[in-house]
């Protein structure tokens, strides 16, 4: 009281000299030479979406530096001038009010679902150097290794945590495309896999729970329309009618985690009956005669009884597809081949052995290998030390124990495990860059491993859930506001890339690799961060690599490079330069070299009756949309869908809600779709949705999170399951349905 | 009748001081503008310009009274209680301080940042390169207000009426059409959501200044 007192007793003593201390002068502001009178500020900028992978080139149209408007870059041959609803939707992300603005920190120390981080706004001089002094303690105190980071795998990425020393660089692969990633590099690449189809080209298109006219990549969607219009089949094996089933010349409701027993009998049948291309055979591939063995017992009748496809018709669909050319089984990321059952990669090698039997890998119509023009990346330009042994240590998610895995791939699904039982050995810090809890399978698992973490930091765009979990935030520029060149790689017929032109930084976000090299300079790792090395001066070299420049790309309409005669491979890249029909590699690491039957994880009981199928609706990009007011108008809530019979069984309505509960623990409560379009024995739940991070006004509250159903697992569990891409399974799930 | 009465004050040093004062308060807390807070200073001035209005100020007296005797601490619960507000919050950003978040569709950046803009630069303003947040910011809005009345009164002075009343006229445009659209209802939402009085008394008086009920419009068009 007495301070107030003499608060009050100051301010009587001052008077009107107290209007000195706050007059004159400009802060948020400069004077301009010439003042600009009614002047329009119009202006437009190359960019490229971010989005999804597909990264469609597009114009903005800037206005007093507000983006007005936004078109698809007509000289990308990805975007072909058009974008899908998502890119369009991009530009509500970055004037988002909820984005996150400036570095922030947490003065609450309880964390969980629902509690007040009670975020204080701090410099980046700060929140780098809480980062950098946790990250410390931690290395100094308890190793290198005692350091997560999970994010995507990028030079730059893996250049700060190879620095730091840590193995565990845990990236998403494992819940994306790991599977079919693992197969290219041992059947095709020896590498990794090609994201290139030429399915405008195709005259067959042959699919397997694949639905990329629906999920969300705009070429696609245009390419296969292109095809159909030219007169292709489609066929779609798939438990559920998908967009892109919705547009098949045939729909085949295949049973959940069977399509490898259908693909088996097509190989065999396409072999026995002499259809297969013998020319691509006999020149290109290795092990024709070991496949031809091995596929023997897969008969027709076999694979019906299994997948409850008519045996005729697995017959005539073989012989068509064989006898069609170009023909393509169509593949991208979580299709039946995807990380979705335990036998998925055995799936995509069946994939890459139908495409190399029809001859059409690399052919015009058929997936193609990549297109990209090679540029010069870190180690081209800046010599650092030897990176510390410990880098190739055990690891959190245990993905040393897959040998075919690789690294720098990651697996989401034995993370939560591996932090909570501390081994190899205890986490005692993270950072997190842009990927969410959410996108995790049995994310409340995840969280309760994250608590045991001392300190995380985590750079995002938005404030998801992980980030009601962070100690220091981060905030990360949004695509609009970086600059650079990217690669096609979705759709690249020829090398090109194209340019991003930077919009000025809203707020105080930075991009996430000045910080990650300004975190390295505050923990003392200067070696690794050698004077001038900046992402820009990457960026530059790799422009001069081209024999271009940013002003010369511009002029030329935002793009490098010009169509070129597609030249087929005649070369590969395994161990034998042949397209491996009998993979040496996973021979060689204890893993089938052929593919052969095995059933998927789950089976259905009468405790959990029904399979769960996981999809995509066209707009959704997972946290990137979810806020997203406009597009949560049109589709406030996601469903659970389920068949009419079904429906009618359970005593579930349209429109009314359902439970959905598995045996990872959890359950979630979504609305109920009824359609004719799903197999009786199959509920859909669509992704993106169950939101607990209240912090995101719009997403909040709506819906449920699919990833809730899926179990994760130990390490020990997925080498007993022995796929070598460590598939995160998100399907391979049993689940009971009831009304809420 | 209004507009006459706001034109006569906007020169007034006072009033001017009052706006420095309000813009400020609605930037980020900092230790040199809090020690202004604490002695005093800050109070004083807004004390000065409306109690001879009738506009009480107690509350924030009382608010500034209720601050943490540690300078630190004092800080600190400012700086929690603004990025809760204004920032990033949970469970939900209660009052982001943007016109474009009140008028329009709802998302930042809209057609009121581009009417600030354009406003700015038919002033001679441009935003500071240092400057990191959206143009139609209300500290960076009332700072142009002030910023505008400084400009006139220094015209008048140097006896050149008709600029004075042309950048009189820019600032009651600005003021009616970037501020007074949505201040009621950003202010409404600060009273709702503030833990701490001090924002909510903050934004009391920016409605008492900005909005005036005819009664005050009244009382200022008189000057008394």
């Amino acid at each position: 009281m007495n301070q107030s007192l003499s608060r009050r007793q100051f301010l009587k003593l001052t008077g009107a000299g107290a209007a000195a201390v706050l007059s004159g002068g400009l802060t948020a502001f400069s004077p301009i030479a010439a003042p600009a009178a009614a002047a329009e500020e119009n202006g437009s900028l190359y960019g490229v979406c971010d989005l999804c992978g597909m990264g469609c080139a597009f114009i903005a149209q800037l206005r007093y530096g507000r983006i007005v408007s936004l078109s698809g870059n007509p000289k990308d041959q990805i975007a072909e001038g058009k974008l899908c609803v998502k890119g369009y939707s991009g530009v509500r992300q970055v004037y988002d009010p909820d984005r996150l603005k400036y570095p922030m920190k947490r003065t609450n120390p309880q964390k969980g679902v629902g509690v007040d981080p009670g975020w204080i706004k701090i410099s980046w001089d700060e929140a780098i150097g809480l980062v950098a002094s946790n990250l410390k303690q931690a290395r100094d105190t308890n190793g290198p290794q005692s350091i997560l980071f999970v994010g995507r795998p990028s030079s730059w990425t893996k250049h700060f945590t190879q620095a730091i020393g840590t193995p565990n660089h845990v990236t998403h692969v494992n819940t994306c495309y790991s599977t079919h990633d693992v197969v290219w590099q041992a059947m095709v690449t020896g590498t990794g896999r090609s994201w290139t189809t030429d399915y405008e080209h195709s005259r067959y298109i042959l699919a397997f729970g694949w639905n990329g006219m629906g999920n969300s990549k705009n070429h696609w969607a245009r390419a296969v329309g292109r095809a159909l219009v030219n007169g292709a089949k489609l066929v779609v094996f798939d438990p559920r009618l998908s967009i892109t089933a919705a547009k098949a010349d045939e729909w085949i409701p295949i049973k959940p985690g069977t399509d490898l027993a259908v693909l088996l009998a097509m190989i065999r049948t396409i072999i026995n009956e002499e259809l297969y291309d013998h020319d691509f055979v006999g020149q290109y591939t290795a092990g024709f005669d070991e496949l031809k063995a091995s596929v023997q017992e897969y008969t027709p009748e076999w694979a019906s009884s299994i997948s409850e496809v008519p045996a005729d018709t697995i017959v005539r669909i073989a012989r068509e597809f064989a006898r069609t050319k170009p023909a393509v089984v169509a593949s991208h990321k979580r299709d039946a081949g995807g990380p979705n059952y335990a036998n998925s990669w055995r799936t995509s090698q069946c994939f890459v052995t139908l495409n190399s039997l029809v001859g059409s890998l690399d052919r015009p119509g058929g997936p193609m290998l990549d297109h990209k023009p090679k540029l010069p990346d870190l180690p081209d330009l800046w010599k650092v030390p030897k990176y510390p042994d410990s880098v190739k240590g055990p690891r959190v998610d245990g993905l040393e124990q897959f040998p075919v895995a690789g690294a720098s791939r990651g697996s989401f699904s034995t993370l939560a495990e591996g932090i909570l039982s501390q081994k190899p050995n205890p986490i005692k810090a993270a950072v997190f860059w842009k990927h969410n809890v959410l996108s995790f399978p049995n994310p409340p698992r995840l969280v309760d491993a994250l608590k045991t973490i001392p300190f995380i930091a985590v750079s995002d765009i938005m404030p998801t859930e992980i980030v009601q979990l962070a100690d220091v935030v981060l905030p990360e520029n949004s695509y609009f506001e970086g600059g650079g060149i990217v690669v096609r790689e979705y759709h690249a017929m020829y090398p090109q890339v194209a340019l991003k032109e930077a919009l000025p930084t809203l707020y105080d976000t930075k991009g996430f690799v000045p910080v990650i090299l300004a975190i390295l300079k505050k923990m003392g790792l200067n070696d690794y961060v050698p004077e001038g090395m900046d992402p820009g001066k990457l960026v530059d070299a790799q422009i001069k690599s081209l024999g271009t420049s940013a002003a010369e790309i511009k002029g030329n309409g935002g793009v490098w490079g010009t169509a070129t005669e597609h030249t087929p491979a005649t070369v590969f890249g395994t161990p034998s330069k042949k397209v491996e029909l009998y993979a040496t590699l996973l021979k060689d690491k204890g893993y089938d070299p052929l593919p052969r039957w095995a059933p998927p994880q789950a089976t259905v009981s009468d405790e959990y009756p029904y399979h769960l199928l996981i999809w995509r609706k066209a707009w959704e990009r997972m946290t990137q949309t979810s806020n997203d007011p406009v597009l949560a108008e049109f589709y406030p809530e996601n469903h659970v869908t389920v068949h009419r019979q079904t429906a009618a069984k359970l005593g579930l309505q349209a429109d009314g809600y359902a439970w959905v509960e598995s045996p990872s623990g959890n359950k979630i409560r979504v609305k109920v779709e009824v359609t004719e379009g799903i197999r009786p024995d199959c509920v859909a739940v669509d992704h993106g949705f169950g939101h607990w991070s209240s912090a995101l006004s719009v997403a909040y509250g709506k819906g449920g999170n699919d990833g809730d159903l899926t179990p994760n697992h130990t390490v020990a569990q997925q080498r007993e399951l022995g796929c070598p891409a460590v598939a995160t399974m998100w399907e391979d799930v049993a689940v009971k349905v009831y009304k809420a | 009748m209004e507009s006459m009465a706001w034109e006569r004050k906007a020169e007034d040093w006072r009033w001017l001081a009052a706006l420095r004062g309000l813009a400020r308060g609605f930037a980020y807390p900092d230790r040199s503008w809090m020690m202004t807070l604490l002695d005093g200073q800050w109070p004083a001035l807004l004390a000065e310009v409306l109690e001879p209005l009738g506009v009480s100020v107690e509350g924030i007296l009382r608010a500034v009274e209720g601050l943490p005797a540690s300078e630190d601490e004092a800080l600190r619960v400012l700086q929690i209680e603004y990025t809760y507000l204004f920032i990033n919050a949970v469970p939900h950003l209660p009052a982001p301080p943007y016109a474009s978040a009140y008028v329009g569709q709802g998302w930042l950046m809209g057609e009121p940042a581009e009417a600030a803009m354009r406003a700015y630069l038919q002033a001679g303003l441009a935003l500071a390169e240092d400057y990191r947040d959206l143009p139609d910011h209300l500290s960076v809005g009332l700072e142009f207000l002030a910023w505008l009345g400084e400009q006139a009164a220094d015209a008048a002075k140097a006896g050149d009426e008709p600029r004075s009343r042309t950048i009189l006229a820019q600032q009651q445009a600005f003021l009616r059409d970037q501020i007074r659209p949505w201040l009621p209802t950003f202010c409404r939402r600060v009273e709702e959501a503030a833990r701490i009085s001090f924002y909510r008394e903050l934004a009391g008086l920016a409605e008492s200044l900005l909005c005036p009920k005819p009664a005050l419009a009244d009382q200022l068009a008189g000057g008394k």
